[in-house]
């Protein structure tokens, strides 16, 4: 067993997790975690071909994905004093089974690519994509908005995963990009969620419903 | 083959007589129960004698003068007709005698020599059923066995509720029943004799199949098709509850089995797939239904929806097998099937017989009225406790060994190449082991409510004595359950034959024999070791005197009956965790806030959620549709036969133009 | 070869009340006492076979049945769990169902012999046992599911026998397995995080409060079934993780023993380390258990 093969199985119990937690900070913490899984997947995957370009993307995005997004996350759930999700609009123990659809969809929509049957890149994209659904299902099932903010974190965690699978640096480069368009958006959502909570004393997403005309 | 005849024979006289002379009602009980009795062993004789044969046992084909011009009359009885037709005369013959006491208690009320006339029908109705060999013969049995049971349904019919649920019953029977008119129309295919071996079922096989599942299926009371039976189960008398729960329901899966046998090769694998999925859901809801449940029939009745899951997601597996050419699987999955509704015949009918007994001893079904029963009951507990035991699937009785059989079949399938195959084997065990879970809840519910701690009523304290009468067929079901769980490696063998004439022409997999060896001797030595704890604890253990104290309550002062553990608080924690499917609705559920509260009153009940969201909505939406219709309906004769008048007026034009 | 597939049942017959007394001294160490004694357990057994009785004046028969119909059914079911690193003493194919179902019918008995006090606190602890059990006994299945997949067995022992060959891509697959069957573990022994065998009265209970009536024999029947359903289950980890290495029998059965009280320390440590979950947080452990199993499925 490859140690590539664990780090997979990290991500998929992390998301397996990421269905059964109340808790917002746990949420950020898997998000982070996931974060420094993909360091580490990308270390693997360059290793024979590292050079000092390659290494600082790899790098930052381990530390951006894996510290500093986490990092500011976790602040404002301090600052919000928002700890676990008081109403998930889907109950956990039927998040978690969701979640087992989830994957056999993933490994489902893989096994009906064009892909290697049974090769690491087949395994590692089913994998991301779970990883992304799991992101889109924390958006859609749990009511507060610092799930919704994880959610998209986790999302892209998974985008990052399945397009790491196609080895090579364009794809690197565009996900930068991408990495850099979540950045700013997680940013922009604690701050409006600073806000939001300075208005209406709460952080139901359901609530911001009042704001269409 | 002569006993046969004498044996329906003798039900239909002796029904009729028993109602001519309904004025005397013990005579009539008497008769009518002993009649019946006597009719089902004379027909079961040459039953047995078939099945005795074996495999090598030729089909008896007899023709009836017939003189309709559709059909042929014509009957067969093979070993598949032979092992359902031995379920129906023994369960009713049963039923009969214990209906000799069971409506004792309307003596002077009312008269029943009725029920006698309509139970005779019933039972000679299935075995036409099971012996029809052309679709004319079939129908009109099928058409019987509805009628006579909706008259059975409505016995109580002074009471709403009773005639809302024969309303629902003849509804859902006839909405089946038109599906199966379709079905063998379309298989007789121009065909006036609509006989079976000439029935050619062309390029329609999915259309069969489908009109199959849903005409049987809704007798079966195949998930989401089964709404009318809690409601049909719980109102009619305990007897036939325990008939139509016990047989009545098997003659669909019957029905399901020689079908399939006919449409033939090649079996599409969405067919498996189908069953075992809506036997899955139908398994994992039902129970999950009937542990809800206040009422003891009405848990009885979602029981059986879960049971007939069971048995279809095993024909869903044999069908898998077929499709799949794989004779293991195929052997395993039909001979479940076939066990099963023996199994679920035996355990059913004693729970139902047991319901009834506790309804007349103590007079009244509510779960949450019982209580204590055990020490004023003990036959009836132990009778009961069987019954439980064995419902839930557990060794050394008989349910575990057909239980056994499906996971046999799935795990079999497990390291399939095909992904979706192993996918359908996981969720199978998956369901099983699920229900095998519930089903542990839902009857440790049962038992200990019933029968287990202080009564909960005055009703329950003041039990009245269960006669001889009804403990005796229960008995008899007890020891067949025990037999067929500690004999399943001999008793197996003889589901070869029935399984030959359903299509599955292999040989039993070599892989059942060890676990039915092994069952059926660890079921044995459990019983051994338990006697022999039993006897080393009551020798050995304990030089001082047992005394005697109430319940240990943690220092209360003054503990009373209410204060135990109820069915409904018992089963609270799973009904919450499935609260999003079962929907119970509770009345008054706020929590107390004063410190010094007047009294208060709760109340929850479970309604049937396919019943409520969605066969109502349904039909009504049918109703409206179908009100506009109604302006043609104006009331006034004059219209009408204006109505008479066009309608000539126009057939006589079109007979000119053509 | 007979007397190396018995000396696992005797072992588990003699040593099983041992492997409590372990997890006991696990848990005072790590909290810094001294302990009661290793062989604490025993004497109980002793003393309480020798008790007088005291049966509510409520109860039936059952109630002094149930604890005997669980005392035989969990040693039968030990008689198909492969031990010591051989096979188990009856191995055929479709063994696991039977152990699982024996299992089950001692859970039945044991909950009609807690309903049959009519005490408010044992209907509780039975009402949360059927509860846990229920989501217990499908992680338990899925687990030994998964490795049936890898293997290709359907007994016990022949999928004990073959975990040694697996290849190191099966090892997430086992550690999924591992990981499930320790918590199904947990809950089916009613240790933290599930169930606190410590407290007798706390409205937390399951276990122990279902047994609360019990005295005397009975009661000895009952924490002797108990301390063999640890055993069992202890024995199952290791016999499906734990490749035994080729070697003579006796160091074999040294070294398989070795890893039960192995796991008996990781289940005192687990229990010093741990707070009981909150009773409704309970059934999404054992669902995760139970979807770590399936996810386990999948990827075998």
């Amino acid at each position: 067993m490859g140690i590539t093969e664990l780090l997979l199985a990290a991500m998929v119990l992390g998301n397996i997790y990421l269905f059964l937690s109340s808790r917002i900070l746990v949420y950020v913490k898997i998000a982070a975690f996931q974060g420094l899984v993909l360091g580490a997947l990308s270390l693997l995957g360059h290793l024979d071909d590292m050079e000092l370009r390659m290494g600082v993307i790899v790098g930052a995005t381990t530390i951006v994905k894996g510290g500093l997004l986490p990092w500011f996350l976790a602040r404002t759930v301090r600052d919000t004093g928002i700890r676990r999700e008081a109403e998930p609009v889907v109950g956990y123990v039927f998040s978690s089974l969701i979640g087992v659809g989830l994957l056999g969809i993933s490994m489902w929509v893989v096994g009906n690519l064009p892909l290697v049957e049974g090769s690491a890149m087949q395994r590692t994209v089913a994998v991301g994509l779970f990883t992304a659904f799991s992101g889109l299902f924390l958006c859609v099932a749990r009511a507060s908005i610092m799930s919704q903010a994880v959610g998209y974190l986790v999302l892209e965690n998974g985008v990052f995963l399945a397009g790491m699978a196609f080895q090579g640096e364009a794809p690197l480069l565009v996900e930068l990009g991408v990495l850099l368009d979540v950045a700013v958006a997680v940013f922009l959502m604690a701050v409006m969620i600073h806000s939001v909570r300075r208005e209406f004393s709460s952080l139901d997403a359901d609530r911001l419903r009042e704001l269409r005309d | 083959m002569l006993g046969l005849w004498i044996g329906v024979a003798g039900m239909a006289l002796v029904g009729l007589l028993a109602a001519c002379l309904g004025r005397w009602a013990s005579v009539s009980r008497w008769l009518g129960g002993m009649g019946l009795g006597v009719a089902s062993v004379i027909a079961a004789v040459p039953l047995v004698g078939y099945l005795a044969e074996g495999v090598g046992a030729k089909p008896v084909l007899i023709s009836l003068p017939w003189g309709l011009p559709l059909g042929c009359g014509s009957l067969a009885l093979d070993s598949l007709s032979a092992f359902f037709g031995l379920l129906i005369v023994g369960v009713t013959g049963l039923a009969a005698v214990y209906g000799i006491a069971y409506l004792r208690h309307d003596d002077g009320h009312r008269r029943t020599g009725g029920t006698w006339l309509l139970l005779g029908l019933l039972e000679a109705s299935m075995l036409g059923v099971v012996l029809a060999h052309d679709g004319v013969v079939f129908l009109l049995s099928w058409e019987l066995m509805t009628l006579s049971s909706f008259g059975l349904v409505v016995f109580d019919h002074h009471l709403p509720s009773v005639r809302h649920a024969g309303l629902v019953y003849l509804i859902a029977g006839h909405l089946g029943a038109a599906c199966l008119f379709v079905l063998f129309l379309w298989m007789a295919n121009g065909d006036p004799t609509l006989a079976f071996e000439r029935m050619q079922v062309g390029p329609w096989a999915n259309l069969c199949f489908v009109l199959a599942v849903v005409g049987f299926g809704t007798k079966a009371g195949l998930l989401p098709l089964h709404v009318w039976l809690p409601e049909a189960h719980s109102s009619a008398p305990s007897h036939v509850s325990a008939v139509m729960s016990g047989v009545m329901l098997k003659t669909g899966i019957y029905g399901v089995i020689r079908v399939v046998s006919m449409l033939g090769e090649p079996v599409p694998a969405w067919w498996g797939v189908t069953l075992a999925v809506l036997g899955a859901a139908g398994g994992v809801i039902g129970i999950l239904f009937a542990l809800a449940q206040q009422d003891v029939k009405r848990v009885l009745a979602y029981s059986s929806v879960e049971n007939i899951g069971i048995i279809f997601m095993a024909l869903g597996v044999g069908l898998l097998g077929k499709h799949l050419g794989q004779p293991a699987l195929e052997w395993l999955g039909f001979g479940a099937a076939l066990l099963h509704s023996l199994n679920h015949s035996l355990f059913k009918t004693m729970l139902f017989f047991g319901a009834g007994a506790l309804m007349h001893s103590v007079g009244t079904r509510q779960l949450d009225m019982l209580g204590g029963l055990a020490k004023r009951l003990p036959t009836l507990a132990v009778f009961c406790l069987v019954g439980a035991v064995a419902i839930s699937g557990l060794p050394p009785l008989n349910g575990f060994v057909s239980e056994v059989m499906v996971y046999a079949g799935a795990w079999q399938s497990i390291g399939h190449a095909s992904r979706w195959v192993a996918s359908i084997s996981v969720g199978v065990v998956l369901a099983l082991a699920l229900i095998g879970g519930l089903a542990v809840a839902c009857f440790t519910r049962l038992c200990g409510a019933a029968f287990l701690g202080e009564p909960r009523s005055e009703m329950a304290a003041h039990a009245h004595p269960v006669s001889a009468l009804m403990l005796v067929p229960m008995g008899v079901l007890a020891l067949g359950c025990l037999v067929v769980g500690l004999g399943s490696w001999w008793f197996i063998g003889l589901l070869a034959a029935p399984l030959a004439a359903a299509g599955v022409k292999v040989a039993m997999p070599p892989i059942l024999d060890p676990i039915l060896h092994w069952t059926s001797l660890l079921g044995a030595g459990l019983l051994g070791l338990v006697l022999l704890l039993w006897l080393l604890r009551n020798v050995m253990g304990g030089t001082h005197e047992a005394r005697r104290f109430g319940t240990w309550d943690c220092g209360y002062a003054q503990p009373t009956a209410r204060m135990q553990y109820t069915a409904s608080s018992f089963a609270q924690p799973l009904t919450d965790m499935f609260s999003w499917l079962l929907r119970t609705k509770k009345q008054n559920a706020e929590p107390l806030t004063e410190p010094f509260p007047d009294s208060k009153h709760f109340l929850s009940h479970t309604d049937d959620l396919f019943l409520n969201k969605v066969f109502h909505p349904a039909f009504h939406g049918v109703d409206r549709l179908l009100s506009v219709g109604r302006v043609l309906q104006g009331g006034r004769v004059q219209v009408y036969i204006l109505y008479m008048l066009v309608t000539l007026i126009i057939l006589l034009a079109y007979q000119m133009e053509g | 070869m007979m007397y190396e597939r018995a000396l696992g049942f005797v072992c588990a017959v003699l040593l099983s009340p041992f492997l409590l007394g372990v997890v006991n001294r696990t848990k005072a160490k790590v909290a810094g006492r001294k302990g009661q004694p290793l062989l604490q357990l025993y004497f109980d057994l002793f003393k309480l076979m020798r008790k007088g009785v005291v049966y509510s004046k409520s109860t039936t028969f059952l109630f002094r049945l149930g604890p005997w119909v669980g005392l035989a059914c969990v040693l039968l079911a030990l008689l198909l769990v492969p031990m010591t690193g051989a096979s188990s003493l009856v191995s055929f194919g479709g063994d696991l169902i039977l152990m699982a179902y024996l299992l089950g019918l001692a859970r039945f008995f044991t909950v009609l012999a807690a309903l049959d006090t009519g005490s408010a606190f044992e209907g509780m602890g039975a009402s949360r046992e059927v509860q846990f059990s229920m989501l217990a006994e499908p992680a338990l299945f899925m687990a030994l599911l998964a490795v049936a997949r890898l293997t290709g067995a359907w007994s016990l022992s022949e999928m004990s026998a073959s975990v040694g060959q697996l290849s190191g891509a099966a090892g997430v697959t086992m550690g999924l397995v591992g990981m499930t069957l320790f918590l199904v573990l947990l809950s089916e022994n009613s240790r933290i995080p599930v169930d606190d065998p410590t407290t007798h009265l706390e409205l937390t209970m399951i276990h122990e409060v279902m047994v609360l009536d019990h005295s005397g024999p009975e009661l000895s029947g009952i924490l002797y079934g108990a301390a063999l359903k640890l055993w069992l289950f202890a024995a199952l980890l290791v016999s499906l993780l734990v490749p035994m290495p080729e070697g003579h029998w006796a160091l074999q059965a040294g070294l398989w023993v070795a890893c039960v009280f192995c796991v008996a320390i990781g289940v005192g440590l687990v229990e010093s380390g741990m707070a009981r979950l909150r009773l409704v947080h309970v059934p999404r452990l054992l669902v995760g258990a139970g979807v770590l199993s399936l996810v386990a499925v999948f990827l075998g």
